[in-house]
């Protein structure tokens, strides 16, 4: 016991020497960021703060924010928790706001937790833009996605329609959290198109996995089973494809469906759903490009530090043309199949 | 005659019976309310996605018997899993990769019992930290990739092929079979509900208590092993930072439903089993008959409040707390 006092004694010991040779560090770069003087001594500082640190999408926006970062001779700061933790990211944007760094970008996991961190960082004088999702009552001075929400949810939605002989049966939706905003504008804006325009397609539910590989997985095998009749599939969220796919061909394989009968539709993450779109399981997917959103993250703060405006139809290096609206700024989708899918790494 | 009632009031009475019988209800009212629940296909598949919760149960069991708790099985088991995968991505014989990962986690648990016993840790404490170390090295040595394109080989051990029979179903079976006769019959066995019954007992009466300590987690750390294989198998790609994050709870969640004591001394193979096979008939159901996303979580909460109430009912009409 005393032991595992004098350990932990000691850990606080190092974690607090670690805090205190922390701090003066940072505040060299206040008085840059006071003056609002582009050449300070001191380089602008900002810090990037991810849903989480680990997965591959995340990974790719990272490497847009680091590469925005040199492009712009600006330090990034890219740090996240290791997963989906909507307090650690709370206590992680409010540290650097102590910190006094020069932007936050911040990919919000939960709409409203976030909006005091926010106005204490417009209090400290930190602009804050919002990437990939939003929290759109909090004071941010833009937020980074891909498209409008509707764009992308109707954009998915065609994905399956395209694939379905014609557009009818029975459809699933499966989604990652149903607590994060940004899918579930995307599943409003899928199934209100059905309702509107796809009369006889008829939805058998809609499946959360909590972000969990696992979860996504059994919730696909489940629902197969309740509906053998199953006509389609509409992944909104990236590790929801290929376990979609994976279960299907099971499925196929079982002699439980039959070949084609189902198809999969939506968010294809390149990387993970390679070998489905070769195999044919499915014929083409959507997605955004997330190092154009990282690197638009660090573009878009370091715009606002300059104090120059950000306007539509913008040409941004490395990334294009952005579309602005309000404040907005949308770096768009794009659409993938077996020719094309080997150009995306991520 | 008279010996024939008794035998039959026993199997009625034993510790298993509120949690068999709740599971039968469940899987009742599930096949009433929807239509392709109780099919033989739905069994299977049912059967398939229990069997990584259900081996890693049977490891946190052992576990808990001692009075241990271990929180940090899913990292060790995502950390088995990409180890695994990158093993085979580089091109090893199945054989090897699976030796190997054996071995990695039977060390890796091991180490968490070392740490336990030589520093007086408590366990919880320890595995926090390997938890956290466990996780972090994982998604180091990925360099936060997922791993995937694995060798047809390797897929073929997570394979659903050959429905009740395939390899995840036979493997879980046989883990399980292994573990009753062990607990059962096996001094080992006997030695784990002495030390998790009554430790200080268990030292006067000459007992290793460290030494069952560090087997226990090792034999848990080789389970997790096979999961994290089957996990990577299964599912065809295995990702660091996501895989199996809230695994030590549905363990946990199996072991305590089965009739596990949290603070030792108690614990049943059979019990587990059906604890492991209620959730996974709750995750399944629940997509069956199309709850509302929203009520998954608490539903599912709700039934495993049941289970626990089953159970104390039975122990508080044996006087037993």
């Amino acid at each position: 016991m005393k032991k595992a006092i004098a350990i932990i004694l000691a850990a606080g010991l190092m974690l607090a020497m670690a805090a205190c040779t922390g701090t003066p560090a940072p505040s060299a770069s206040t008085p840059a960021s006071g003056s609002g003087s582009a050449e300070g001594q001191a380089t602008r500082t900002y810090f990037v703060n991810p849903k989480m640190v680990g997965a591959a999408y995340w990974e790719a926006a990272k490497e847009g924010a680091l590469q925005a970062g040199e492009d712009l001779g600006v330090e990034v700061i890219w740090n996240g928790t290791s997963e989906v933790d909507v307090a650690k990211q709370i206590n992680m944007v409010t540290d650097m706001i102590t910190r006094k760094v020069d932007g936050i970008a911040v990919a919000v996991n939960d709409a409203t937790s976030m909006t005091n961190v926010f106005n204490q960082a417009k209090e400290a004088g930190i602009p804050v833009v919002t990437f990939d999702s939003d929290s759109e009552n909090a004071e941010r001075s833009y937020c980074i996605l891909p498209d409008t929400d509707e764009a992308i949810g109707e954009a998915f939605l065609s994905a399956l329609i395209n694939q379905m002989p014609e557009p009818k049966g029975k459809v699933a939706v499966m989604i990652a959290s149903p607590s994060a905003a940004n899918i579930i504008a995307w599943r409003d804006a899928a199934l209100a198109k059905i309702e509107a325009d796809y009369p006889d397609i008829e939805i058998v539910g809609v499946y959360p996995s909590n972000d969990d590989q696992q979860k996504a997985y059994e919730n696909a095998k489940s629902f197969i089973q309740a509906n053998p009749d199953l006509a389609g599939i509409l992944c909104l969220a990236g590790a929801e494809t290929p376990a979609a796919c994976k279960a299907v061909q099971e499925a196929v394989e079982a002699g439980q469906l039959e070949e084609g009968q189902v198809k999969i539709g939506g968010m294809g993450i390149p990387s993970l759903v390679r070998e489905y779109i070769k195999d044919g399981t499915m014929t083409e997917s959507v997605m955004w490009n997330p190092m154009s959103m990282g690197y638009l993250s660090v573009w878009a703060l370091d715009q606002i530090a300059q104090g120059n405006e950000i306007t539509d139809g913008m040409e941004v290096p490395g990334v294009g043309t952005i579309k602005v609206e309000d404040d907005r700024i949308y770096c768009g989708t794009f659409r993938f199949t077996a020719e094309d899918v080997d150009n995306y790494q991520f | 005659m008279k010996q024939h009632k008794s035998r039959l009031s026993r199997i009625f009475s034993a510790r298993e019976m509120p949690i068999i019988v709740f599971t039968l209800l469940v899987y009742g009212a599930f096949s009433v309310m929807a239509p392709n629940f109780n099919t033989f296909n739905n069994v299977s598949v049912i059967a398939q996605q229990i069997t990584i919760n259900g081996i890693v149960a049977l490891g946190m069991t052992i576990v808990i018997m001692i009075g241990g708790m271990d929180l940090s099985v899913g990292s060790l088991l995502s950390l088995c899993g990409v180890f695994a995968g990158m093993m085979d991505n580089a091109g090893l014989p199945v054989a090897l990769t699976v030796l190997l990962t054996l071995v990695i986690g039977t060390a890796l648990g091991a180490l968490n019992g070392l740490l336990i016993v030589k520093l007086h840790i408590p366990d919880i404490i320890v595995t926090l930290a390997t938890m956290n170390i466990f996780r972090g090295v994982a998604v180091m040595v990925t360099r936060s990739q997922w791993i995937t394109d694995f060798s047809d080989a390797f897929l073929h051990i997570g394979s659903s092929k050959g429905g009740l029979f395939s390899i995840p179903i036979l493997l879980y079976v046989a883990v399980a079979v292994v573990f009753a006769v062990c607990l059962r019959w096996l001094p080992f066995g006997r030695l784990l509900y002495a030390v998790g019954g009554n430790r200080e007992a268990a030292v006067l009466m000459g007992l290793n208590v460290p030494s069952v300590k560090i087997r226990v987690y090792a034999v848990n750390g080789f389970l997790l092993g096979l999961a994290g294989l089957l996990f990577a198998s299964m599912f065809g790609s295995i990702q660091a930072a996501t895989a199996a994050t809230s695994l030590q709870f549905q363990t946990m969640g199996s072991a305590l439903i089965g009739g596990a004591n949290i603070f030792g001394g108690a614990g049943s193979v059979l019990g587990t089993v059906f604890g492991t096979i209620l959730l996974g008939m709750i995750k399944n159901g629940l997509v069956q008959i199309h709850a509302s996303e929203y009520w998954l979580d608490f539903i599912t909460g709700a039934v495993i409040l049941l289970a626990l109430l089953v159970n104390l009912i039975q122990l508080r009409k044996k006087g037993r707390c």
